[in-house]
C-alpha cells in the first residue's frame, strides 16, 4: 500500500507540472497565470487566427513525418548489415553511429551548420531534414539492433530453404517479426525530430521555423499565452499517439483457444 | 520426381576445428537416413550443408548427379523440419503453410488445392485460421510438417525433429513421419541422437563420431553387425571383449580365446599375428541360460546384481575368471533368479561379432 502512494506521488510529481499548462491554456487572463482567473477559448483563437504559427505547426508535423521515415529505412538497413556481419571494427561502427545521440546538441548544431552553409542548405527543409534524419536514426538503429540480433536465425533460414531469396526473407519475415521494435524506433525518431530545438537554432531560416524554434522566441520576446495553447494541444496528440501505441498491451484479449496436446495411442 | 544425394570428400574447417573430415556418403533415392551421433559429432553441420546453410571448406553435394555445393539456399528445393518449428509467428497457419507457393508465385487457386489437402494429411484442417502461438507442441510441428511438404521438395530434412516432444507424442510422431514417408517416398534425412528414434525411422542409419562416419547400415545390420566399439556401444547394450590372439595357423587364420574358451576369430577376411588383441561384442540379448547339455559357448558364474524392467530381466553375471557379462532374459524364462545364483549361460558362436577398436 505504502509502495503504490509512494509511486503515485512520483508519478504526480513527473506529470504535474505538464498538465498545469492544460487549464492555463483556457485562462481567460492576459498574462501566464495560474491558478487561471476564469476560462475561455481566447488562446485557442490567437493561435490558430496567426499564420505564422499554424504554418510552423505544418512545418513541425511534415519535417518529424519525413525525419520518421527516413530514418527508418535508413536505420533498418544500418542494422541489418550490422547484425548479418562480423568484422573487425564492428563495434566502433556501431558507437560512430550512436554518436549523434550522445555529443551534445551544440556541437552537433555548430558542425551540422558548417557543414550546411558551405553548400547553401543551410536555412531550407531539406538542411532541417538532414539534421533531423542525423539525430534520430541513431534511435531506430539501437532498437532495431537489439532485435535483430535476438532474433532466431532459424526463422530466415526456414524462409530462405523455402523457396524465399534474402529480399523476400527481409520484407515478409524479419521486418514483421521485428515490427514493435521498429514502432517504438519510429516513435522515438518522431519524437526527436518533433520538439528538437537545440540543432534546428542554428538552420532554421526566414520562412522556414519549427514549432519548439518559434515557441523558443516567442517565449524570448515576450511571454505570449499562446504558447499555453499549443503546448496543450501537442500534449493531447502526444497522449494520443502513446494511447494508440499501447492500445494492444492495454486491451489486449484474451487467448481465444485453449491448447490442448492429443495423443493418439494404439488400442489394438 | 526422386532425388539421390551424394557427399563426396566433405570437409568442414572452422577457425579452430575440423568439424567434418573427409565424409563420403550416397543417400539413394526414397531412401530415409538418420544420421546419428553423440553431440558434436558434425551431424548437424552435414544436415546443414545439404541445406545450404554452410558451404563445405572441401568436396562435392550431388544431386542427382548435379554439384549444389554452390547453390544458394532458396534454389535448392529442399524441405527442413527445424528443432523449434521455426514457423512465422506473425503468420497464421494457413499462412505459413501458403509461405512457399506464394514465394513462387503459385496461383491463388493452386496454392489452395494443395494447402488444404496438406493440412488435411496432418490432421489440422480445422486449425488453418490459428496462430502457431494458439497450437501445442505436436500441432505445430505437423504444421512445420505440412510447410516443409507443400511445395513438393526433393529432399526433406529433420534436424532433431523430436526435441522438443515429450515421451508419448514422440513416439507418435516418429510413427506419423514414417508413414508420410512411405507414403510420399521423399528422400528424407534426419539427424538426431536418440537411437531409439533412429531404428524406429530410418532405413538406413549413419553413425558418426568426431566429424566422420563410422558405419552406414541398416538399422538391423548396425545393431547385429556393428562395425565398431564405438557403434555397438552408442546403439544398445553390448558386452565388448578384448581377446587375445591364442594361435595361428600357416594361413593366417587365428583363434582367440573368450574369457577362456577358445574359438575361431569371427572375421575370417583378414589374417592374423600372433600377439594380436581382437574385440567382440556380444549383446546381452544373444546370452541365454543353459543346461550342461548346450552345444555352445557355456560359461559359468554368479548373478551379481538383477533388475526387473518387466518383459525382461537384466542381470549382470560374474564369471569364474573375474569378468562381467551383461545378460538379458525373458522374464518367463528366469523369474525365480536372484541375486547369488549360480547360472549357467550360454552363447553360441554366430552370435558373437567381431568389431574394429
Amino acid at each position: 500500500m505504502m509502495l503504490w502512494i509512494v509511486a503515485a506521488l512520483i508519478m504526480l510529481f513527473l506529470v504535474l507540472p505538464v498538465l498545469i499548462i492544460v487549464p492555463m491554456s483556457f485562462s481567460s487572463s492576459r498574462y501566464l497565470e495560474f491558478p487561471p482567473p476564469g476560462f475561455s477559448p481566447q488562446w485557442y483563437q490567437a493561435f490558430f487566427g496567426n499564420a505564422q504559427w499554424v504554418n510552423s505547426l505544418k512545418i513541425s508535423f511534415e519535417l518529424a513525418i519525413l525525419t520518421t521515415i527516413l530514418s527508418l529505412i535508413l536505420g533498418i538497413l544500418a542494422a541489418e548489415g550490422l547484425s548479418k556481419s562480423e568484422f573487425r571494427g564492428k563495434n566502433a561502427i556501431i558507437e560512430t553511429f550512436m554518436m549523434p545521440m550522445l555529443v551534445p546538441g551544440i556541437i552537433v548544431g555548430i558542425a551540422v551548420y558548417r557543414f550546411e552553409a558551405g553548400i547553401n542548405l543551410s536555412g531550407t527543409f531539406s538542411g532541417l531534414l538532414i539534421a533531423h534524419v542525423l539525430m534520430a536514426v541513431p534511435f531506430v538503429i539501437r532498437t532495431a539492433l537489439a532485435s535483430l540480433s535476438g532474433l532466431n536465425p532459424n526463422y530466415e533460414l526456414a524462409s530462405r530453404s523455402l523457396g524465399a531469396n534474402s529480399f523476400l526473407t527481409f520484407l515478409r519475415v524479419t521486418v514483421p517479426m521485428i515490427k514493435s521494435a521498429l514502432f517504438s524506433g519510429a516513435m522515438f525518431a518522431f519524437a526527436t525530430s518533433f520538439d528538437e530545438i537545440i540543432v534546428t537554432q542554428f538552420l532554421c531560416g526566414v520562412q522556414i521555423t519549427t514549432l519548439p524554434k518559434r515557441i523558443w522566441d516567442g517565449l524570448n520576446q515576450q511571454l505570449d499565452p499562446t504558447i499555453t495553447a499549443i503546448a496543450a494541444i501537442v500534449i493531447v496528440f502526444i497522449t494520443a499517439v502513446m494511447l494508440l501505441s499501447n492500445a494492444k498491451t492495454l486491451f489486449g484479449r484474451e487467448p481465444k483457444y485453449q491448447i490442448q496436446e492429443e495423443i493418439v495411442l494404439d488400442d489394438d | 520426381m526422386g532425388a539421390n544425394i551424394r557427399m563426396e570428400n566433405i570437409d568442414k574447417r572452422y577457425k579452430l576445428a575440423n568439424v567434418i573430415r573427409d565424409v563420403n556418403i550416397e543417400i539413394q533415392d526414397g531412401e530415409f537416413l538418420t544420421i546419428l551421433g553423440p553431440s558434436g559429432a558434425g551431424k548437424t553441420t552435414l544436415l546443414k550443408m545439404i541445406a545450404g546453410f554452410e558451404d563445405p571448406s572441401k568436396g562435392k553435394i550431388l544431386i542427382n548427379g548435379n554439384d549444389i555445393s554452390r547453390t544458394p539456399i532458396h534454389k535448392r528445393n529442399i524441405g527442413m523440419l527445424f528443432q523449434n518449428y521455426a514457423l512465422f509467428p506473425h503468420m497464421t497457419v494457413y499462412k505459413n503453410v501458403e509461405y512457399p507457393l506464394s514465394v513462387r508465385k503459385m496461383s491463388k487457386k493452386e496454392r489452395k488445392e494443395k494447402i488444404d489437402a496438406v493440412l488435411k494429411r496432418v490432421r489440422l484442417s480445422e486449425y488453418a485460421s490459428r496462430y502457431p502461438r494458439e497450437l501445442s507442441g505436436g500441432q505445430q510441428q505437423r504444421v512445420a510438417l505440412a510447410r516443409a511438404l507443400v511445395f513438393d521438395p526433393l529432399i526433406l530434412l529433420l534436424d532433431e525433429p523430436m526435441a522438443a516432444l515429450d515421451k508419448q507424442l514422440r513416439k507418435q510422431m516418429q510413427l506419423e513421419i514414417k508413414e508420410i514417408h512411405r507414403e510420399l517416398g521423399i528422400t528424407t534425412v534426419s539427424v538426431t541422437h536418440d537411437q531409439e528414434e533412429a531404428l524406429t525411422m530410418a532405413s538406413k542409419v549413419c553413425i558418426m563420431k568426431d566429424g566422420m562416419i563410422e558405419q552406414v547400415a541398416t538399422p538391423v545390420e548396425i545393431y547385429e553387425k556393428p562395425a565398431s566399439v564405438f557403434c555397438a556401444k552408442f546403439i544398445g547394450e553390448a558386452n565388448v571383449i578384448p581377446c587375445p590372439v591364442v594361435s595361428v595357423d600357416a594361413a593366417g587364420k587365428g583363434k582367440i580365446s573368450v574369457h577362456g574358451l577358445v574359438i575361431p576369430a569371427p572375421d575370417r577376411t583378414r589374417s592374423y599375428a600372433a600377439d594380436d588383441t581382437v574385440n567382440i561384442v556380444i549383446r546381452p540379448e544373444k546370452i541365454n541360460l543353459v543346461d550342461d547339455s548346450y552345444g555352445g559357448l557355456k560359461f559359468s558364474g554368479t548373478v551379481e546384481q538383477c533388475v526387473y524392467i518387466g518383459d525382461c530381466l537384466k542381470l549382470k553375471v560374474r564369471l569364474t575368471n573375474g569378468h562381467h557379462l551383461k545378460v538379458k532374459v525373458f522374464t518367463s524364462y528366469a523369474l525365480s533368479l536372484d541375486v547369488g545364483d549360480e547360472v549357467l549361460l550360454g552363447i553360441s558362436e554366430e552370435d558373437i561379432v567381431q568389431v574394429k577398436p
